[in-house]
């Protein structure tokens, strides 16, 4: 990963063991739109495909 | 209060304190500021650093303060040119205090930029702003917890509403009182110190948080939610977005063309019924300078200043509700085969009003291949001063019908041309900038601050722009009144022998030396090509006496191969001096200037000689 996206997006909340959500994918392969904790984000697909996630279990995301 | 030079070179003033603002973006920051300091804001050089940052002046309980706003970031030790600033900034200047501003309901991951100065052991205070919104979404924060565990006094905030701003002028006051103003120096080993601190930082955050703060257990913004639903819509969010602009432009174009009518017509007045009469005396070479040159010039650079205000006021209230990172969202897909992404196209569709603001919010970007390419492609975005022109030209050479067909034309020609320039030089100025931006909650935004940022934004214009305009007026002037004695813009003028000089290059396009000179006019500022044309052409331009005097002797081909020239050749001095001064490259902005005149040449020739093939005349 190019040094200055993990430094970005752990400042943005996306860190180890945080749990996301995609709220929407965009057109066209365009940007997901993710909730991550209090906060809400667009991500290219490309910079999303180099962020390792685990599936998530289907309970309501918390918060 | 006495000067003196310290060690560093750096003039440093006794008795006053320094207060750095330091945040993240989109915390309300700059909105603070404003209404901390009112006007005494202005944008200055930063001694020892070559950026501009916000500073102020101005006296908090009877203290001499002065207050820097830095620009907002995310980390301290992130990667990013403003990053970059901020780090050298606090190694290099003494601070009595940091004012940290996070957004209070997302304190859950802003906390990490306070424990960052706190583990610099600087003195700070920790303002938690949009307290109406962590309410709204069910954020609930233990203040007292939150001091105790950091240390730090810190207050609860909602700088728009003008709440707890008074409690936030005595806390920092507080807090300087404690200190001896000056007594700091700049932060040593930074980047080393932050480093180290890094692995307990994730933990210690877990801890505060646990303690201080309650989250709700379900998101609570139901509006956002719905919202986004229809502007989001895969297929419906695009049509929403081009009406709600549609819309947009078309409110700003009919209050701000009266408006800039106005002006100029008050302008003119004062200029033939004052100013004239009171240089009677002078010799007619100096009183037409004054009146023809430096009047005129100061004309053309208010007439801007209502729509640039309209502008600002409309672009305000779409940024300011959220509704711009949508537009981003939406094009982003597109964009990105460009080479650009969805903010440029933001950009791009600013320029259709006006190309300076346009250019001027390229500074959200951080990446420079990004940004320069952006301001590459945004000059061909047919602003409205350019329409006056094709609107005076259609009804001159075509009947109403196919004169709406040549504009909409020019309008297709416009998208082409700057998704041609992004597809040629995506490569050169290629982005290494991964786009992870925030979609805000949409926000309704107050009359109050959008006013405000509005006439800041103006005055920022009217700062820049009135040296290059002036300047080129009155150059302009000049080429058409010298040698001495020559009639105005006449064939033996300076002007006069520039349009028979460039005719071998320009007759190819059909463009004659009498609409030369127009297209150098044009060249600083497309609003006085038609005043241009009615000086050339010895015709008002009023009542159709130039549109007859212009069809007698140029062709409807010719008149379109100048509009098409007029549209892809640089727009404005203007444009010109902002590309300078925000790419900070003189050779980029030479480039974006002869690429332009390039592409105008190509498809006006294009044009001109094919239609001279079949034979249209
Ligand atoms: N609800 C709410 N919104 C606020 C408050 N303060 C600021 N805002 C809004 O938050 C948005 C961002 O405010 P700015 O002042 O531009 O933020 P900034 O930190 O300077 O942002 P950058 O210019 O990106 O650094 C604007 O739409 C403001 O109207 C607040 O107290 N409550």
């Amino acid at each position: 990963m190019e040094p200055g996206l993990g430094h970005r997006l752990e400042a943005l909340g996306i860190k180890p063991g945080q749990q996301v959500k995609v709220l929407r994918r965009g057109w066209w392969s365009g940007p997901i739109h993710l909730r991550v904790g209090m906060t809400e984000l667009m991500l290219r697909r490309v910079d999303a495909a180099r962020v390792v996630v685990l599936a998530g279990d289907p309970s309501p995301v918390n918060p | 209060m006495t000067h003196c030079l310290d060690a560093t070179g750096l003039v440093q003033v006794h008795g006053q304190a320094t207060v750095a603002v330091l945040g993240m973006p989109n915390t309300g920051k700059s909105t603070l500021f404003s209404q901390l300091t009112a006007a005494h804001a202005h944008i200055g050089n930063w001694p020892g650093l070559t950026v501009d940052l916000m500073q102020a002046e101005l006296t908090l309980e009877g203290r001499n303060v002065q207050l820097v706003d830095l620009p907002g970031i995310y980390d301290l030790r992130g990667h990013s040119e403003d990053e970059a600033v901020v780090r050298r900034f606090l190694e290099s200047t003494p601070v009595d205090l940091v004012v940290i501003i996070l957004n209070a309901s997302q304190i859950d991951r802003q906390l990490r930029l306070a424990l960052q100065v706190r583990q610099l052991g600087l003195p700070a205070l920790l303002l938690l702003n949009m307290a109406d919104e962590a309410r709204r979404f069910g954020v609930a924060i233990d203040i007292e917890e939150l001091e105790r565990r950091l240390a730090l006094p810190v207050l609860l905030i909602s700088a728009k509403y003008r709440q707890g701003l008074a409690q936030a002028r005595q806390a920092i006051n507080r807090e300087l009182a404690a200190s001896e103003p000056g007594a700091g120096s700049g932060v040593r080993d930074l980047e080393a110190r932050l480093a180290a601190a890094d692995a307990d930082r994730a933990a210690a955050m877990e801890t505060i948080l646990d303690a201080a703060v309650t989250f709700p257990a379900q998101w609570r913004d139901a509006l956002t939610r719905r919202l986004d639903r229809w502007l989001l819509h895969p297929l419906l969010g695009l049509p929403i977005f081009f009406l709600v602009m549609a819309l947009m432009f078309q409110a700003i174009y009919a209050l701000g063309v009266p408006m800039q009518e106005a002006l100029v017509a008050l302008i003119e007045n004062l200029s033939l019924n004052v100013l004239t009469p009171a240089l009677a005396s002078w010799p007619s070479f100096a009183r037409g300078f004054i009146v023809d040159g430096v009047v005129l010039g100061i004309g053309t650079v208010s007439a801007f200043l209502p729509v640039i205000f309209l502008f600002f006021l409309a672009m305000g209230v779409v940024e300011d509700s959220g509704y711009l990172s949508r537009a981003a969202f939406l094009m982003d897909a597109f964009m990105e085969r460009l080479g650009l992404d969805g903010r440029s196209f933001v950009l791009s569709l600013m320029g259709f009003g006006c190309n300076v603001p346009a250019i001027l919010g390229t500074r959200v970007m951080r990446s420079s291949g990004l940004r320069l390419l952006s301001m590459l492609v945004i000059p061909f975005s047919l602003c409205s001063a350019r329409l006056n022109v094709f609107l005076f030209m259609a009804s001159v050479f075509f009947s109403p019908r196919q004169g709406a067909l040549v504009i909409f034309g020019l309008y297709l020609l416009s998208f082409a041309a700057a998704i041609l320039t992004a597809l040629l030089f995506k490569g050169r100025f290629a982005s290494e900038e991964a786009l992870v931006l925030e979609l805000p909650p949409y926000r309704l935004p107050t009359v109050l601050q959008v006013l405000r940022r509005a006439w800041a934004e103006v005055r920022h214009f009217w700062f820049w722009a009135r040296r290059y305009i002036i300047f080129g007026v009155v150059a302009i002037w000049l080429l058409n009144n010298l040698p001495l004695g020559v009639a105005p813009a006449s064939a033996a003028s300076l002007s006069g022998r520039l349009g028979e000089l460039l005719q071998p290059v320009l007759a190819p396009i059909g463009i004659n030396p009498r609409l030369t000179v127009a297209l150098v006019f044009g060249f600083i500022a497309k609003e006085i090509v038609l005043g241009g044309l009615a000086v050339i052409y010895g015709q008002s331009a009023g009542h159709g006496a130039l549109g007859h005097a212009l069809a007698s002797e140029v062709s409807w081909v010719q008149a379109v191969s100048f509009m098409l020239f007029t549209l892809l050749y640089t727009p404005c001095l203007s444009t010109v001096a902002v590309i300078r001064t925000e790419s900070k490259r003189l050779g980029f902005t030479v480039f974006s200037v002869l690429w332009s005149l390039v592409l105008a040449w190509l498809v006006s020739f294009c044009f001109y000689q094919l239609a001279w093939l079949v034979g249209w005349r």
